[in-house]
This record gives C-alpha cells, sequence and structure tokens, in this order.
C-alpha cells in the first residue's frame, strides 16, 4: 500500500514531467510594446553591441556586408559584421524571433505574417531589390503565351505562399484570370528543371543558374518577376529582419549596421567594381563565376515594401491591411558625423 | 521500428512466447547441414537479389538514369566512405542517434517508474499519454523548427518524442509485472522502499526495459534520418541523401546514402539484440520480434 | 427475478458512480492540464504556445466553418483530410495485402524462408521514410506515388509478423488438416492464416500507425493538397494556431485509427477463437 503522500507526489511529478516536455525550449514571448519610432537620436559611432553576427547567403546580394568589412567602413562605426550563412527564410526567421541572432535576410512575405501573428520584428533594411529578366516564370508548352495562361496549370515555386507565388498569382489575376485556378507545387531549385522536362510542372519559377538551364531547353518567359511593367518596378526582394526586443536594447548598433553595412556597404559595393568582386571573391566565387556575375540590384535605403502586405491582402493571404511602415526602422540622418 | 507500436498488449507475450518456443524447438531439431543450407540459400538469396537489380538496370528495363547497376552503387558506396566529409556526415547522424536514444532513456524510464509504482497516477495520466501518443512526431516538424530552428535541437526534440513512448511503456509494464509476493516477501524483511525498488522492481523490469530501448533504438534513427531528409538544411544522412536527390543527376548516391541508412539500421538492431540477449537471455519472453 | 428487480436502483446509483469515477481518471488530468496551459499561455503570451481557447475557435473556423451544403465541413476536411485519409488507407491496404500474402508463402516454404530472410532483414532495416526520394525519382509527384510509398512502408511489418506468425505454426494443426484430407487451400483461409492471426495483427497495428505517418511525410514534398501541406502552408504564413488546430486533429485522427484497429482485432479474434473451439 502506498501512502496518499507518495501519490501525490508521483502526481506532481509526473504533472510537472509532461509540462516540461510540453514547454520544451519554451518560446519567444510576445510583444506587447509598439515599435519604437525610428532611430533618429541613435549614435552609429557608439554602438552597444560591438560585435555581430548576422544570418544570410553568402551570394552577390550580401556583398555589402565583405564590402563594408574589408575597406574599413564597419570600422568606422566601431563594428564588425559576420554572416552566418542560413539555410532558408524559415529558419532565419525563427533564429530572429527567438533572439538566436538579432538579425537574419528574411522577405516581406514571411515577416508580414510573422508580425501579424504577434512577433516583435523590425525590418532595418533592404537588402535587393529585382533586376530585370533575373527571376523569371518559364514555360516550355507554346500555348502558354501569357499569364492567364497558367489558369489550371501546375507550377513549380520554391516555397509556397512564398514572394514568388504572390506575384505570378497576381500576375495571372491582372491578366484578366484567376489565380486561384493554378496549382502550385513546392519544389527545390535544382528540381525544377527536370521537373518541366518530365512533364510533372507546365512552368517554373527560375533564378541564375536555374534560369539558364531552363533555357537551354528552349523555355519562354512568360513573366518577369524582378520588373513586370506595369505591375511592380523594381520588386522588394530581400530585407534585413532584427528582433525587436533586440533593436530597442540596443539603437545605436541598429544605427552603426545601417550606416556601414545598409548604407555605405552597398553604396561601394554599387559604385566600386573592384571591392565587389573582392567581396564575391570573399564568398568563394571561381573568377569565372565572378566573370558571370550579374550585378545585383543593391537599393542603399530601406523604403518601406508596402507592394508586399498589398499584394498578400489582395490574394487572400492575410485578412487585415497591415501598415509595413509601422515596423520599418528608417536609416540614420546622421551616419556622416 | 516498431515504434509507433503500443506499449506492450496483452496479446503480444502471448504470441511472442509460442514463436520464441516454436524457433526454439526448431532449432534445436535443426542439424548442422541444415543451418549450412540456411547460410548458402541466404547467400543465393542475397547474390539473386542483386543479379536481378543489376540486371533490369544494364537492359534497360527501367531507367539507368533512376536505377542504375547496383555494382555502380556498391562502388559509389565504397567511394563515399573514403570521403571524409561523408564519414562527418554520418557520425553526425550517428552521434544525434545517441544523444536522442540517452534522452529518451533517462526521460522515459524514471517516468516509467513513477507511473508504474502508482496505479492511480497510471490511470490518471494514460489519457493524455494515449492522445500523445498517437501524434506522429514527423508532424511536429513545422512547428519546431520555429521554435528551435533546425540544428541538433530540433531533430532531438522530435525523435524523443517518437523514442520515449516504448521505453516508457515498457518500463511501466515491467515495474507492474513484478511479483507481487516477492515485494511482499522483501517488506517482511524489512527492506525500505527504495531497498525494494533496486533489489527486486528494476531486475524484474530490466528485460522490459531493454526491449523498449532497443525498439526506441530504431525509432530514434528512423526519425532523425526523416527529419534530416524534410528540415533540408540540417547536416546529416538524410540530409545528405535529399541534397543528392535534388541534384538531378545523382541518383547512384541516393542510392547509396539509403543503402547507408539500412546498414545503420541493419547494425543497430543487430547490436541492441545482442547486447540484449546476453544480459537477458534468460527470459525469452519478452524478446520482441517486429 | 425479484431480487434483480430490487437491486436495480442500487446498481444504477453504483453504475454512474463508476461512471463518473472512470471519467475522473481518463479525463481529469487532461482537463487540468489544458486549464493550466490556458491559464499560463493567458497569464504570459507565447507566440508558439496559442491557448487551448483560441486553438479550439482556430479549430472550428478551420474545420467547421464551411456551407450547410457540405455539413459545415470546409475544404480542410473534405479535402486535405479526406486526402490524406483516402491515401493512407489505400496504402494501408495494398501494403498490408501485399505483406500477408508474400508473408504466409514465406512462412510456408522453410526454404523461401532461408532464401529471403537476409534480404528481408536488411530491406526492413532500411527506415521507409528514406527510400521516399527514391519513390519520387522513379514515380514522379503525384499521388500514386504517395499511396506506393505508404503501402511499402506498411508492408515489411505486416510481412515479419505473418512470416513468424504462420511459421511458428505447429506442425500437427497442419497434419491434422491433411488427414482430414482439406484441400491445400483451404487448409490456408481456414487453419493457416486463422491460427497466425494474433500475429499478423500485431503487424497490422503497427502498419496501421506506420500508414499515417508515411501519409505526412509524403505530403511534406511535392504535395499539392494533404494535412502534411498544410501543416507547411500553415508554417509559411506562421500560422501557429493554425498548426496546432492540425495537430490536434492528427493526434485525434491517430488515436480513432488506434481505437479502430483495436476493436477490429478484437472482433476477428474473438470470432477466431470461437470458430476453433467449435472445430
Amino acid at each position: 500500500m502506498k501512502s496518499k503522500t507518495q501519490r501525490s507526489i508521483g502526481m506532481l511529478a509526473a504533472t510537472a514531467a509532461i509540462l516540461a516536455l510540453a514547454a520544451c525550449s519554451g518560446g519567444g514571448a510576445a510583444p506587447d510594446t509598439a515599435p519604437s519610432e525610428g532611430s533618429g537620436e541613435a549614435d552609429p559611432f557608439a554602438p552597444e553591441q560591438k560585435e555581430l553576427v548576422v544570418a544570410g547567403y553568402p551570394q552577390n546580394a550580401f556583398a555589402s556586408i565583405p564590402v563594408a568589412m574589408q575597406n574599413g567602413i564597419a570600422e568606422e562605426y566601431g563594428i564588425s559584421v559576420e554572416l552566418q550563412p542560413a539555410e532558408n527564410a524559415p529558419a532565419m526567421l525563427a533564429q530572429v524571433i527567438s533572439g538566436a541572432i538579432p538579425i537574419g535576410a528574411v522577405n516581406g512575405f514571411f515577416s508580414v505574417p510573422a508580425s501579424i501573428e504577434g512577433a516583435d520584428v523590425r525590418i532595418i533594411g533592404e537588402v535587393l531589390r529585382g533586376t530585370e529578366d533575373t527571376q523569371t516564370v518559364e514555360v516550355l508548352d507554346e500555348s502558354i503565351k501569357t499569364p492567364k495562361d497558367l489558369e489550371g496549370k501546375r507550377v513549380g515555386v520554391v516555397g509556397l505562399l512564398s514572394g514568388h507565388q504572390a506575384r505570378i498569382e497576381t500576375a495571372v489575376n491582372a491578366d484578366g484570370g484567376d489565380s486561384s485556378k493554378v496549382e502550385f507545387v513546392n519544389l527545390p531549385w535544382a528540381e525544377m528543371v527536370p521537373n518541366l522536362q518530365n512533364d510533372q510542372v507546365d512552368a517554373v519559377s527560375v533564378t541564375s543558374i536555374f534560369q539558364d538551364a531552363a533555357r537551354a531547353l528552349g523555355t519562354q518567359k512568360v513573366i518577369d518577376l524582378a520588373i513586370e511593367p506595369g505591375l511592380w518596378p523594381e520588386f522588394p526582394d530581400a530585407q534585413w529582419l532584427a528582433n525587436g526586443a533586440w533593436v530597442d536594447a540596443n539603437p545605436n548598433t541598429v544605427a552603426a549596421f545601417q550606416c556601414a553595412v545598409v548604407l555605405r556597404g552597398a553604396e561601394m559595393a554599387n559604385e566600386d567594381q573592384e571591392a565587389y568582386e573582392d567581396a564575391l571573391r570573399f564568398f568563394k566565387y571561381t573568377e569565372e563565376g565572378i566573370a558571370n556575375d550579374i550585378h545585383p540590384n543593391l537599393p542603399a535605403a530601406n523604403e518601406p515594401a508596402t507592394i508586399i502586405p498589398e499584394m498578400m491582402h489582395e490574394l487572400g493571404w492575410i485578412d487585415e491591411e497591415f501598415d509595413i511602415a509601422a515596423i520599418t526602422v528608417p536609416l540614420p540622418t546622421n551616419c556622416d558625423a | 521500428m516498431s515504434t509507433f507500436t503500443s506499449p506492450i498488449r496483452k496479446t503480444e507475450p502471448d504470441g511472442e512466447s509460442t514463436s520464441a518456443f516454436a524457433t526454439l524447438a526448431v532449432k534445436r531439431s535443426r542439424k548442422k547441414s541444415t543451418r549450412r543450407r540456411a547460410l548458402w540459400l541466404g547467400l543465393a538469396g542475397v547474390l539473386g537479389l542483386i543479379a536481378i537489380l543489376e540486371i533490369v538496370s544494364r537492359l534497360g528495363l527501367v531507367d539507368p538514369q533512376f536505377l542504375p547497376p547496383f555494382s555502380t552503387v556498391i562502388m559509389t558506396m565504397i567511394g563515399l566512405f573514403a570521403d571524409p566529409s561523408f564519414l562527418m556526415v554520418v557520425g553526425s547522424t550517428l552521434l544525434t542517434w545517441l544523444l536522442g536514444l540517452s534522452i529518451s532513456a533517462l526521460l522515459g524510464i524514471p517516468l516509467g517508474f513513477l507511473l508504474g509504482l502508482s496505479g492511480r497516477t497510471y490511470r490518471a495520466t494514460r489519457t493524455v499519454f494515449e492522445l500523445v501518443r498517437t501524434l506522429p512526431a514527423v508532424a511536429l516538424i513545422p512547428l519546431v523548427i520555429m521554435i528551435a530552428g533546425n540544428g541538433l535541437e530540433m531533430k532531438l526534440i522530435i525523435a524523443v518524442y517518437a523514442a520515449i513512448w516504448p521505453i516508457l511503456f515498457n518500463t511501466i509494464y515491467g515495474v507492474r509485472g513484478t511479483d507481487p509476493k516477492a515485494t511482499e516477501m522483501a517488506r517482511s524483511f524489512t527492506l525500505g522502499g527504495a531497498e525494494i525498488i533496486r533489489r527486486i522492481v528494476l531486475p524484474s523490469a530490466a528485460p522490459f526495459i531493454a526491449t523498449g530501448i532497443r525498439v526506441s533504438s530504431s525509432i530514434v534513427l528512423i526519425v532523425i534520418i526523416t527529419v534530416e531528409l524534410i528540415a533540408g538544411g540540417a547536416t546529416g544522412l538524410g540530409a545528405f541523401i535529399s541534397q543528392m536527390r535534388v541534384q538531378g543527376d545523382r541518383v547512384q548516391e541516393v542510392y547509396a546514402g539509403i543503402l547507408v541508412a539500412g546498414l545503420l539500421g541493419l547494425a543497430i538492431n543487430v547490436l541492441l539484440g545482442i547486447l540484449e540477449r546476453r544480459f537477458f537471455s534468460w527470459d525469452t519472453t519478452t524478446r520482441g520480434g517486429v | 427475478m425479484s431480487t434483480s428487480t430490487v437491486a436495480a436502483p442500487n446498481m444504477v446509483v453504483r453504475g454512474l458512480k463508476d461512471l463518473s469515477i472512470r471519467f475522473l481518471y481518463g479525463f481529469g488530468f487532461l482537463i487540468v492540464l489544458i486549464l493550466v496551459w490556458e491559464w499560463a499561455t493567458v497569464a504570459v503570451p507565447s507566440l508558439f504556445f496559442p491557448p487551448p481557447s483560441r486553438i479550439l475557435r482556430t479549430s472550428m473556423e478551420l474545420f467547421f466553418s464551411g456551407s450547410p451544403a457540405h455539413l459545415f465541413l470546409t475544404e480542410a476536411i473534405t479535402v486535405d483530410v479526406a486526402g490524406t485519409v483516402s491515401r493512407m488507407l489505400l496504402g494501408f491496404i495494398i501494403g498490408s495485402t501485399v505483406g500477408i500474402l508474400a508473408g504466409t508463402a514465406i512462412g510456408r516454404s522453410m526454404i523461401l524462408r532461408e532464401l529471403t530472410d537476409p534480404n528481408v532483414e536488411f530491406l526492413r532495416s532500411i527506415p521507409a521514410t528514406a527510400t521516399l526520394p527514391l519513390f519520387i525519382i522513379l514515380l514522379g509527384g503525384d499521388d500514386g506515388m504517395r499511396i506506393a510509398f505508404i503501402a511499402y512502408a506498411v508492408m515489411w511489418f505486416v510481412l515479419i509478423n505473418t512470416t513468424s506468425g504462420v511459421a511458428s505454426i505447429h506442425r500437427t494443426l497442419i497434419d491434422t488438416a491433411h488427414t482430414f484430407r482439406i484441400g491445400r487451400i483451404k487448409t490456408l483461409f481456414r487453419v493457416i492464416i486463422p491460427a497466425a492471426m494474433p500475429r499478423i495483427f500485431a503487424g497490422l497495428r503497427i502498419g496501421s500507425t506506420v500508414s499515417l505517418l508515411a501519409a505526412i511525410v509524403s505530403e511534406l514534398m511535392l504535395a499539392t493538397n494533404g494535412i502534411g501541406h498544410r501543416l507547411i502552408l500553415a508554417q509559411n504564413m506562421f500560422k501557429m494556431a493554425d498548426l496546432w488546430s492540425w495537430l490536434v486533429l492528427l493526434a485525434i485522427l491517430g488515436f480513432l485509427l488506434n481505437t479502430l484497429m483495436e476493436v477490429i482485432e478484437r472482433k476477428v479474434l474473438a470470432w477466431d477463437s470461437l470458430a476453433r473451439s467449435q472445430e
């Protein structure tokens, strides 16, 4: 016979164990605080945190970081920035929200829903905008001539409900079609062209070498995802997303990052070809890769990417209108002080 | 991968004991020559399968682009084993496996003792466990990725979630199955509660716990490889297979990776089977099939 | 007769008491847990752990806000859940049929058993999910591939259990059937398979759980509908409450599947032992 106390202790311990299991690794607390307005008063020359690890991809779009590091720009503001290669946007988003990393390159199609769901995140800079003909929807079937013809077809995209899918749907609707009749299939980059070839999909959304591979088969472009005349000019492709609590605690570091990487790093990468190519070498590009590289559109700005929530709202992906400017931290004006 | 099995069911030990008895009887009646025959036949079966795979591919019955000749796959596998970076990949999966199994055991055994010793606690918590247990662990991947990122932590959470049940339930059954007479007798010798657990309950529950650990060990492997396969970026054998598939022209590496996964599974099965038999050979009824 | 009528009210009271105790034991802890969760997540809001009340609201909207013509079921149920369940059932049926047939053949023939033993041992050691890329390479990305994959994953468990069940049938049972001049096929269906039924069911039970798991895994890649597909969508849109709703639905689905298998097993095995006792 066991005593009552023994039993209740057992009960308690079991409860605790289950709760511990359920709460495994906790989770970020939801924010109550409204985003702070700008960083006008922040001093970019007095960062609270001097060493920054940010997540992104070692690709040309991120050249601003090595450019800022290799040419003493980051040093001027007293920071050093290290790019930690990321796996994908959801992983980066999770790391930013949990505070595991302060800053990551996450596009608005991920950050807007997260923000609506209550994650405290801020957009502190633009990474990349579209360059004509770099991201396209390609087809083999000659009967598909305009976006509307994609109705009833299967389209391969990287990531469902992604920015690619949003732009394809918007283009189909603008062309008088019904985007809900397009069937989207999630495919990794490298499987786009093989699946197009095997007729598993009718169209693929591709960039860079995968676009080359598709065109080598004789495909045609149906939609330009980067610059679609009349629908969107240079599309805001990627932004630096930061953890809200971290931004509030480190306004000067944010300003320093904005001055060094977002503004001056991007400017120099755009203007100084030699510095830009050195950055690519830092990313282990081969000389051949550098020769074939198309210079990306690095904006040196942080304009609120209003087109993203508008597009998502239009497509019914989000229920409410979302003011993306409210989570966008403007660039400092005192970078030269 | 009896994994997803429910705890030991009442029907199972019976079925098990008859089959164990039958195999025992068969084994005893077998002569040396028949055992040798089994060896040769088994070898013939393996070679036959390999030959079929090779021929089907060589004759082009299945496009070799999709099913490369078996010899190519084997050569690829040997080549992979000579590659230190591939060994790191396998090592990473094995390390995660070891961690996942250890955590499952460290959580499952004490919890199992607790629930096994207190019938009421067990009855009270059962519904929750039954509900939580039936949720396929892989469905947690999207949630856990968002909470914990896609590194080691995420793999371990999902692996432990899937693998804790056989250990937990086997421990419960083992503890509850302790002969009450033995416990009573121990009590009459004025052994304290802790002593009884250590001297009587633990030894009698140990074979069950060992079975739970063996079953869990294959679940941990399966779950880890699945998570690596699906969560993409994470390192490990699953990620390797996924990356090779994605490259399109590396089909033989995909096959080789799957073969290595099978070898790992087999090695883990055999190793833990041997350990279990070595330590608990006197209790054949607890040895699980499947 | 008269005694029983007198005892009836008493028994009803006792029955009710029994039932309420059983209910308390069955669901008390679950309810407490849900209340604690609710209280904790309201007190300390967490992005990743929405309160149960919110999950419930989201579930109602997600699953039961459809048009009356569809019995208020949404597309999430009529397309995604139905898609997953139908593929799972089809895969399960195909896989277990193949498993039982092959397992019986292997179990019956010593030579076949010895011939296939190492192959089976190795092939079943391959984590089934690791073969998904192969199914995609060989069969493409549509439903046929998914069903084949589920069937493959289920087959091994049924096959191994059937083999061991059939192989362990006592010789005398089969010899008796021969003595009574019962035909081979009749012996197979009337003697051998029923005798192996408990083991076959052990395999089917694991197989049913595996079929749900394999169905979900197969939908995490290249799918256009299904529960796994919806999980990915919820992840991409950061809809935590949706994700939790799907997980709760899956747990209930798994629970129902388990219970269903148990009921079938009890029915079949009861009939089986009854039949045997009459023989």
